[in-house]
């Protein structure tokens, strides 16, 4: 089945569900102990109550008292889940209406917007299980422009550079007052934002802190998925410690921290490819060592077997273990974790739409057309045909300009061009416009269009018409139709 | 309509959302009153020692009581979660992996927000091989590339769509990077005012600015063989009329008066092109008070049948038949005004010269509508257990040179048709013989190296590899007796290279290779 289905919309959007039940799953965690402790603590003071009868009753309202603060403390905690909780159902809820709404744009649910009797379209359907969608509706068109835009959300939040301005969110913020104020419930920008600043602050700030604090959220989930998160916060720890020159200290919390994870019987049998990898790491350790003792001497003379050394294969490596690599290593791995923690693509979804969009698009026609942009103005496109005859002329990318006629293909403007250069051409078939007639200077135009221009030029009451591009006049009888298929 | 996956769906979600933690609450807040009861008995019991004590061992057994009904509530909670995933999320009938749709990557990074420098790069990749590191360096020049093109495209498409101030702080965050947008001011500027005028149609329903700007700029964007021009200033002008009229949905005298001098000043040059659909709007004029209604009444359904009447003005007649079903509560209608706004981007597009549409959009709207196809053709070499056999082979047979495919690099499957008008943008000629495309002229004298027919297949009989800058000349011929059209070089090699008499691939008309004449097909 290769149709545009309602079924299908909602396969490719089975994430969106994953994600709230994944995060009303995490609530529900918190709830639990956040319960469990509440009530050990409460029943311990009643308890307490209960046993020293003969307490003062001043020192058991005191008791009273505390109890009952802190059994207030856990209220406002418990609100604060609720909410969160009923933000999550609310996100569920506006996901399936979301989705409900597309059903009024299947070729057999007519029952908004534009009407359809094609019925040939509607032969085709998949039977009752499933509905063609009806893309000559407008509604259905606007649907999918949220839709977009919520891709584009989606990629700017999660690849924001700088998280205190999160332009995805600025970009959210800015759909919701102007477009659909539920759309932010269509989208799980929260979790995405924790995503883009865990990242940032490993990639950009080398900082361990959120990363960290995020693992020990986590940490029972990522057992689950054989996470090899903590190896490489804790390699990443040592490196630095070894970079910043307390060797001590490193050697020190290597000891604690790194070499449990050189023992096989610590992995599971089915994170022995993570056992594999970080013995490897851990049994350069002492070799980074040394590699740092002779990149401090290197300013001094050096010798001989210094300079062997650095021209050594494996000192090169270690150079590269001190460069940024190793936060990209870390930030790699935790993307991977959070991804599959919650389900989440590994690909962007828009490049992965973006993509089948233009390799569906792209024409043996297409160029790259400058004048579809407002950036890069100052580039020297090729040289202009001035000569209106000449037959490069009759080139897309001379025509459009000669007629001064607007080139709307997307894959032609050059900033999606440039994003298509690798990607395949569509298989097409002909489509020429309606009656196409040749002239005598070998130019195939739609009548339509050249009688139209003739009338408006006066100039069809003669029996004449004129080629828009050349600008020569011929009689219509010199004209002929022509059969591209 | 509804599929039985969406029912289903639809009744997970009300199920699964349906539980919650108010129960908890409430008995947390009920015990919670106890203790409070009990706080009050002991304030009492300290002023007064002849009340009896507190009764502390029921608060106990409230206590366990109150434990033992949220454990219950969370029992419900759980289950409700258990049963969604068994429905929804663990159902294999909902499995979908998006990823597995994305079969021609483009050169994109997934994992970096920020850009690598190449001498870096450099650096950290192996010294010993200068070869490979130099094309990775190359590769990652094309990725960086490629993110800088990505971000110009977010950058256009949120300017088009009236949201300058998003992409105002786009460039501003990107400045450091991309120096040189070789974008000016003067045209920011422009954008600023699509962003007022988008803003006061969407959020402020006014739509006097957008008129006004029509008005000035009428001679940039009237084009004598696209009539959208006045479609849409009639159908902002009937829109702004009924704003007027039905002020908070009640059709007053000043309100009359407001909208008829609106329609005095704009409406009448629209009298000659559309006076079938002002005449009913004009009527609303006299329907004030009970009576009112029952012209209404009569307005919309006499418009109905002259709607049904007449072919002509059909978008604008459907505009009009909304506006007279919903005038009173327009305001309302925000998809109304969103459609509207997106017309009027699309003027405002013309004016700039550029598309009318918003080419990312479109993009991605065709990647809605096609990659059912995409995730099929995975999914079937998945099937055949060679996927990644078939990528490989794929990548080594994609024609691509310097990251860029060659014009013999074809999706491997047929598109839909049935979706094909939302995205006609080229004449496309497939040659009827030899199934190529034709490939216009898009290059200059100075880069264009035609080859001449004879030396085509002088590679062992395959045919040449076609890249982008350089490709053989294969222009569409129009056959001089029937006027059919096909391939040059299909002519060609149904003329044995020109030596012999061919038939007509259609009507048979037999024809010799000088018969033929070169023709270009050119989009108007």
């Amino acid at each position: 089945m290769t149709e545009p289905t309602l079924n299908f919309q909602i396969k490719a959007r089975q994430t969106q569900f994953r994600i709230p039940t994944e995060l009303r799953k995490k609530n529900f965690k918190h709830v639990q102990k956040l319960i469990e402790k509440q009530k050990r603590q409460t029943m311990e003071d009643i308890k307490k109550l209960e046993k020293n009868s003969l307490m003062p009753t001043s020192m058991k309202l005191e008791m009273v008292r505390k109890c009952i603060k802190s059994f207030e403390q856990y209220q406002v905690k418990l609100k604060q889940a609720i909410k969160k909780d009923e933000e999550y159902c609310d996100r569920l809820n506006a996901r399936v209406d979301n989705l409900v709404e597309v059903s009024n744009y299947t070729l057999d649910g007519l029952s908004h917007g534009a009407e359809s009797n094609d019925d040939s379209l509607k032969l085709e359907a998949v039977g009752t299980e499933d509905q063609i969608l009806d893309f000559r509706n407008p509604s259905l068109i606007s649907w999918f422009r949220n839709e977009a835009d919520l891709l584009i959300a989606d990629y700017l939040i999660k690849t924001a550079k700088n998280p205190k301005e999160n332009i995805g969110l600025a970009f959210l913020n800015r759909l919701k007052s102007t477009t659909f104020p539920q759309i932010d419930k269509l989208i799980d920008f929260d979790l995405f934002e924790q995503l883009n600043k865990v990242y940032v602050s490993i990639v950009r700030d080398h900082d361990l802190t959120l990363v960290v604090n995020w693992f020990n959220d986590n940490r029972t989930l990522l057992k689950k998925i054989n996470s090899n998160l903590e190896f490489e916060i804790n390699y990443c720890k040592f490196l630095s410690l070894v970079e910043s020159k307390q060797l001590h200290e490193a050697v020190k919390f290597s000891e604690v921290n790194l070499s449990p994870y050189g023992i096989k019987a610590n992995y599971q049998i089915s994170d022995l490819q993570n056992y594999e990898n970080n013995l490897a790491k851990l049994k350069e350790n002492g070799g980074l060592l040394l590699f740092l003792a002779v990149e401090q001497n290197s300013n001094s003379k050096l010798k001989y077997s210094h300079l062997c050394l650095n021209e050594n294969q494996r000192f090169q490596e270690y150079r590269k273990v001190f460069s940024k690599e190793r936060w990209e290593s870390l930030s790699r791995c935790f993307v991977d974790n959070f991804t599959t923690m919650y389900g989440i693509p590994k690909n962007y979804p828009l490049f992965i739409y973006l993509s089948a969009g233009l390799a569906s698009l792209k024409t043996k026609s297409c160029y790259r057309n400058h004048a579809n942009s407002i950036f890069n103005q100052n580039v020297v496109s090729d040289q202009a045909v001035t000569d209106r005859t000449y037959y490069l002329a009759r080139g897309p990318n001379n025509y459009y300009k000669l007629l001064e006629k607007v080139n709307e293909c997307p894959v032609c403007s050059p900033e999606l061009y440039q994003l298509s250069n690798n990607l395949p051409y569509a298989q097409l078939i002909t489509s020429v416009f309606n009656e196409p007639y040749v002239l005598p200077n070998n130019n195939i135009y739609p009548f339509e269009k050249l009688s139209k221009l003739a009338a408006a030029e006066s100039l069809l009451h003669t029996g004449q018409i004129r080629d828009p591009l050349t600008l020569e006049q011929f009689y219509v009888e010199q004209c002929f139709r022509v059969y591209p298929a | 309509m509804p599929t039985k996956l969406l029912d289903s769906l639809v009744r997970s979600v009300h199920g699964y959302t349906g539980t919650g933690y108010d129960k908890v609450y409430d008995e947390s807040e009920t015990f919670l009153n106890e203790l409070r009861d009990v706080e009050l008995s002991l304030v009492a019991a300290s002023k007064c020692d002849d009340l009896p004590p507190p009764p502390i061992k029921s608060l106990l057994k409230a206590g366990d009581k109150w434990y033992k009904n949220l454990i219950d509530h969370l029992k419900t909670i759980n289950s409700a979660t258990n049963s969604f995933q068994k429905a929804v999320i663990n159902n294999p009938e909902y499995l979908f992996d998006l990823d597995e749709a994305y079969t021609y990557p483009l050169l994109l990074d997934n994992d970096a927000i920020f850009e690598t420098n190449e001498d870096e790069w450099n650096s950290n990749g192996s010294g010993s091989d200068k070869d490979s590191s130099s094309s990775i360096a190359s590769s990652r020049a094309v990725y960086n590339e490629n993110k800088h093109e990505l971000s110009k495209a977010i950058m256009m498409h949120l300017l088009k769509n009236g949201n300058f101030d998003v992409c105002q702080q786009m460039i501003a965050q990107q400045q450091h990077q991309y120096q040189d947008l070789g974008c000016s001011a003067e045209v920011l500027t422009k954008f600023k005012e699509l962003s007022t005028i988008v803003d006061s149609i969407i959020i402020d329903h006014d739509l006097i600015k957008a008129l006004d700007w029509l008005d000035i700029h009428s001679k940039e964007v009237m084009d004598p063989l696209d009539g959208s021009f006045f479609e849409i200033r009639f159908k902002l002008t009937a829109l702004q009329f009924i704003l007027l009229l039905s002020k908070n949905g009640k059709i007053t005298l000043d309100s009359a008066v407001l909208a008829y001098t609106h329609s005095s000043k704009r409406m009448s040059e629209f009298l000659s092109m559309y006076l079938e659909e002002i005449s009913p709007i004009m009527a609303l004029l006299a329907c004030q008070g009970a009576e009112g209604e029952v012209l209404i009444k009569c307005l919309r359904e006499g418009f109905k049948v002259s709607k049904e009447g007449s072919r002509k003005n059909q978008k604008e007649k459907q505009f009009v038949g909304e506006l007279l079903q919903n005038f009173k509560q327009i305001n309302l209608d925000q998809s109304l005004f969103m459609s509207i706004a997106h017309e009027f981007i699309g003027q405002f597009c013309k004016y700039m010269q550029l598309s009318n549409e918003l080419s990312l959009f479109q993009s991605v709207l065709a990647g809605f509508v096609n990659l059912p196809s995409f995730h099929k053709f995975n999914f079937i070499q998945l099937k055949l257990k060679n996927l990644k056999e078939a990528k490989d082979k794929a990548n080594e047979m994609a024609d691509l040179v310097h990251n860029v495919a060659t014009y013999n690099f074809d999706l491997p499957f047929q598109l839909l048709d049935s979706s094909r008008s939302l995205f006609k943008f080229h004449p496309i000629f497939i040659c009827p013989v030899s199934k190529d495309q034709l490939i216009p002229n898009i290059k200059q004298d100075s880069m264009l190296k035609p080859v001449h027919n004879e030396q085509r297949y002088n590679n062992n009989g395959k045919k040449p590899c076609h890249s982008r800058d350089y490709y053989p000349l294969n222009p569409v011929v129009v056959l001089k007796f029937c006027r059919h059209l096909a391939l040059k070089e299909s002519i060609w090699e149904l003329s044995k290279h020109g030596s012999e008499k061919f038939k007509c691939h259609y009507c048979y008309k037999k024809h010799q290779f000088s018969d033929v004449s070169d023709a270009f097909i050119i989009d108007l």
